[in-house]
């Protein structure tokens, strides 16, 4: 997994699949790293938005980074994760959504 | 092979520890006191010059408490010899304490070869060669209560404003004329007129001693400190000069434990009687000393804090001429010499602090130069040095400022922080009640953080600031540990972090989105610089299976985790695995609570608590159906 002629090479694996897939991907090492995270959500068809790469050891990655630089700090074994967002109960959220902007209720004046 | 001798050495310290396998032969020296019995060992430093023997013993000079004393030398390696040991120790201690090398106290010499495997040899007196190898080594358990139950401290704090004059046309005499007067101070410290003010350190507000005189005509500069005999109790007489140091023992201990920071401690003003004893009254007169040639005012301004070690039983007046007196005299010299070379420029502030490390029995001063802040690459030079010497690990700050002794303050045993102003509850699970896993061994976080929940501060953040809270959580961690003074971000705070590192449109900011583990670690490396690890499970039933990865970073990085997953956001402080039966439980603080900081409410709703991963009515704690990501953070390698 070497980066030759200005581009760097990474071996994605998908950390949410029991069977452990895998994908190599080669990207110029300027591009940045978010080329890469969007490259293998769309090959392992996950959402990019929800996804993040970490390396096969666990730290994580900024993808506000070149993919060069990237392939420097934390090598080219890396894993693709799911994001979690966590919030509360969604209920709540349930509660905002269905509270309309109050001016909405008021009958048109004449 | 050497005779054998009917002496015993006590281990106070663990000299194994200090050992690793298969590095250069190293030397260190053995610390012990003149008010432990002898051949005690309590500590052990690295030999970090190992042929400039003189440049050591400026070092440890100050470094090494007044009431402890080097006794002996260890040396490590395939080429271990105890008489080069012994050898060296007895040269150490004529450069530190001026004793003739024909000296009769005994030294100890200890060799470990490659083996790791200890020996201990004696040398009775400085004018034979003779090593008599000392076979019963004793390793005490209680070694803080062995130091401390009979010990006290004993601080003295002199700033003084030294005034130096030099005449102009000569001024690289300024030079002979500072060592001249910090001459003078020091002969000062030790004249007749010279009193000296005891009185116990106000820790508790209870009832205190009086505080006792002693003046200058009483002391003894002579005595021997090891040979103190028990006075002779009641009188009827207020003898002063028979006081031992026991006087100021506050007399409840409680359940505080033996430590540095709970031992008894004396302060010491230094006072100066300028009116002798006269019984003729006279006009007041000025002297005068005529100056040859145009003379210019230098004032110096030092600090001197001294430290000592003293057995309870010592006499009071001993304490001051055998212990505080020549420590001043040390800090005096040490400043001397780092203040000559630049007299007439830019004074170094240079100030002295007292630290008390983790498993270092006795507390330790050090000088710190802080014209340029704690972070100025000589300072963290200096600070690798220190820890390198006493065998600190190289990822936690133990010697900053922050870490230092403050005797100024009074003894709080809450949980309530000691910041001004700030109500936050620090350390919630001390105290809480056991997990319910039987034999299991119980890992936890290291040090202090505070709990942050939903709606402190008055900020609302119901429903979707738990992430929040738990990142406020554990960048107090770090702060309270030193790694970083920047304030606890708020919620708009790491919003914008995220909006300016790229992860997030600037859209972002103010609004109720929720965030994650990954959002985490983006903003704990902006704001403090640390890398973390994550651990992505797919399901909830996965995490007990993480136990053993879990308890290790709890025993290696003590870093508070942040849980991610199923919607909710918790902080994991520590779990109790059973390696054999697989029984496990998460010490879990949730950032949902909404209620008052009251601690009882807090543990007594499981709001910080043991939860296994299926409780006694058979529900999961950590959802089935859903991954989850852990975030652990990593200490930065930085003192």
């Amino acid at each position: 997994m070497a980066g030759g002629g200005g581009k760097a090479s990474f071996k994605v694996t998908l950390a949410s699949d029991p069977k452990l897939p895998f994908k190599v991907f080669s990207v110029p090492e300027a591009a940045p790293f978010t080329a890469v995270l969007k490259f293998a959500a769309e090959e392992f068809k996950v959402p990019p938005q929800t996804s993040v790469i970490i390396t096969n050891d666990g730290v994580g990655i900024n993808p506000q980074q070149s993919a060069g630089n990237v392939f420097l700090k934390h090598g080219s074994e890396l894993c693709l994760i799911p994001r979690d967002r966590v919030g509360a109960s969604c209920m709540l959220r349930g509660v905002w959504a269905d509270i309309k902007p109050f001016y909405l209720y008021i009958p048109a004046l004449l | 092979m050497a005779a054998h001798s009917n002496r015993r050495v006590t281990l106070l310290c663990r000299p194994t520890k200090h050992l690793s396998s298969g590095s250069d032969p190293k030397a260190y020296w053995l610390v012990g006191s003149p008010f432990l019995p002898p051949l005690t060992v309590a500590s052990l430093l690295l030999r970090l010059s190992s042929d400039d023997l003189h440049k050591e013993s400026v070092e440890l000079r100050t470094l090494i408490p007044k009431g402890f004393e080097v006794i002996g030398a260890l040396a490590y390696g395939a080429d271990a010899d105890a008489q080069a040991a012994v050898y060296a120790a007895r040269r150490l201690r004529k450069l530190l304490y001026g004793e003739e090398e024909g000296d009769n106290r005994p030294v100890i010499g200890a060799v470990a070869a490659g083996s790791g495997e200890l020996k201990f040899f004696v040398s009775e007196s400085g004018k034979s060669n003779s090593l008599e190898e000392v076979d019963s080594v004793v390793e005490e358990e209680h070694s803080e209560k062995y130091v401390w139950e009979n010990g006290c401290l004993v601080r003295c704090e002199l700033p003084i404003k030294l005034p130096v004059y030099y005449p102009l046309k000569n001024t690289s005499d300024v030079e002979k004329a500072f060592v001249r007067a910090i001459e003078a101070v020091v002969a000062k410290l030790r004249d007749s007129q010279a009193v000296y003010m005891l009185e116990a350190l106000n820790k508790t507000s209870m009832d205190l001693p009086a505080p006792i005189v002693i003046r200058g005509g009483h002391l003894d500069f002579r005595a021997d400190l090891s040979n103190i005999w028990p006075l002779a109790e009641g009188g009827d007489n207020f003898d002063v000069n028979s006081l031992p140091c026991s006087y100021f023992s506050v007399i409840s201990k409680g359940s505080s434990g033996f430590s540095v920071e709970n031992a008894d401690t004396i302060q010491v003003s230094v006072l100066f009687n300028s009116l002798g004893p006269s019984s003729a009254s006279a006009v007041p007169v000025a002297e005068y000393i005529p100056a040859q040639d145009e003379a210019r005012l230098l004032v110096v301004d030092i600090k001197l804090d001294v430290l000592c070690y003293a057995s309870k039983k010592l006499p009071l007046r001993h304490a001051v001429s055998r212990l505080i007196i020549p420590g001043l005299a040390d800090q005096l010299n040490a400043l001397q010499n780092s203040m000559l070379p630049n007299l007439l420029g830019q004074h170094p502030q240079i100030k002295p602090y007292h630290f008390s490390p983790p498993h270092v029995l006795h507390p330790i001063t050090v000088f710190y130069e802080l014209s340029f802040g704690e972070t100025e690459m000589k300072q963290v030079e200096v600070r690798r040095s220190l820890h390198t010497r006493l065998g600190l690990p190289f990822d936690r700050p133990l010697l900053r400022i922050a870490n230092a002794l403050d005797f100024s303050k009074l003894k709080n045993g809450g949980l309530g922080s000691q910041q001004k102003g700030s109500t936050l509850l620090r350390d919630v699970h001390i105290g809480i009640p056991n997990s319910g896993v039987s034999g299991g061994s119980v890992s936890l976080v290291q040090g202090s953080y505070e709990y942050f929940h939903y709606l402190q501060d008055g900020f609302n953040d119901s429903g979707w600031g738990c992430a929040y809270r738990s990142l406020q959580t554990i960048i107090s961690w770090f702060r309270l540990q030193n790694y970083s003074s920047i304030e606890v971000p708020s919620h708009r705070e790491i919003q914008q972090s995220l909006v300016e590192i790229g992860d997030k449109d600037p859209s972002f900011v103010g609004t109720r989105d929720w965030i994650g583990a990954i959002e985490l670690s983006f903003v704990l490396d902006k704001l403090l610089g640390v890398t973390c690890k994550v651990i992505n499970v797919r399901s909830g039933a996965e995490l007990p299976e993480k136990c053993r990865e879990l308890a290790l970073h709890f025993e290696t990085q003590g870093t508070p985790i942040m849980i991610g997953g199923g919607v909710l956001a918790y902080t994991l402080l520590g779990v109790d695995y059973n390696e054999a039966s697989g029984d496990c439980a998460f010490l879990i603080l949730d950032p949902h609570y909404t209620g008052t900081d009251d601690l009882k409410k807090i543990v007594n709703g499981g709001w910080c608590g043991w939860k296994k991963a299926v409780d006694s009515k058979g529900k999961n704690f950590f959802l089935h159906d859903k991954f989850y990501n852990l975030l652990l953070p990593q200490r930065p390698n930085m003192v």
